[in-house]
């Protein structure tokens, strides 16, 4: 059975071949690509968190905000139909 | 067999230093070891355009990790292998191959310390069946070993193995291929 691919070369690869592909410029230009990609992503991710929190934030307020107006109503209520509790001698 | 390089050029710890603090100076280290690791992948796809590729991510990744570079008592080489080794791996499970070993001719024979014309290609062709029966991870030791020339505290550091278990792992290897070229030797 067979797993790799040996090869066996009679001529080496030549330095000049191999310095036509130096190119350090090359390196640090994706390097800053990655790195701007990686800040880019980085700004979004924390948008992202920013935009949970502020959401859940938000929704917790208008909950409590109708838990407010239904207590208000309530209270309406009571000030315009106010209970009628028996009174006199109830014997 | 006999390891093939002994000697290799390194870059000294203050210059790496200053690569740290300010990524033009990791030109020094580019220069340094860019034909070192670019034969190292070339002998690993036998491909001047992958090579090319593979070299590049190798720098850029060391470029983007160097600020967490440490010292562990190897040459700042083994560290460059380590990533182009991690590369290589990269590279072969997104081709879904076989990984490659493309040697020359002269080297293999100066590993067997064998000069004679007549047996070598009997003895090339040998080798070449064996070695093409390994395991990935025996390919990467014997070829880090005797083609890179690394010494064995280098080897686990770039597999990520203990310096024992890969004296042992190299040990059994010959020991093997010794058994198998004994074996398939013609009688």
């Amino acid at each position: 059975m067979r797993r790799n691919d040996i090869r066996f070369r009679r001529e080496s690869l030549g330095r000049t071949r191999i310095e036509q592909h130096k190119d350090f410029s090359k390196v640090t230009q994706t390097h800053q690509q990655q790195r701007t990609k990686i800040f880019v992503r980085n700004v979004l991710a924390l948008l992202a968190v920013l935009l949970v929190i502020g959401l859940i934030v938000y929704s917790s307020l208008r909950l409590d905000a109708k838990e407010i107006n239904r207590w208000d109503r309530s209270t309406e209520v009571l000030v315009e139909h106010p209970i009628n509790y028996p009174t006199g001698d109830l014997r | 067999m006999r390891i093939s390089h002994h000697y290799q050029i390194e870059v000294t710890s203050d210059e790496i230093l200053m690569a740290k603090k300010d990524k033009l100076y990791f030109e020094k280290i580019y220069n340094t070891y860019f034909e070192r690791i670019f034969r190292f992948l070339f002998r690993r796809t036998d491909n001047e355009a992958d090579t090319a590729d593979l070299a590049s991510r190798t720098f850029v990744r060391a470029l983007n990790g160097l600020p967490k570079y440490e010292d562990r008592g190897v040459p700042f080489s083994a560290w460059l292998y380590r990533i182009a080794t991690n590369e290589l791996y990269k590279f072969y499970r997104k081709k879904n191959s076989h990984q490659i070993l493309s040697l020359e001719e002269e080297s293999v024979k100066e590993v067997l310390e064998d000069d004679s014309d007549e047996a070598d290609e009997i003895k090339l062709s040998q080798l070449k069946a064996l070695m093409g029966q390994l395991k990935d991870e025996e390919l990467n030791i014997l070829e880090l070993r005797f083609f890179e020339g690394l010494e064995f505290q280098e080897i686990a550091f770039v597999l990520q193995k203990k310096e024992s278990a890969v004296k042992m792992r190299v040990y059994r290897l010959l020991e093997k291929l010794k058994i198998r070229f004994n074996e398939s030797a013609p009688k």
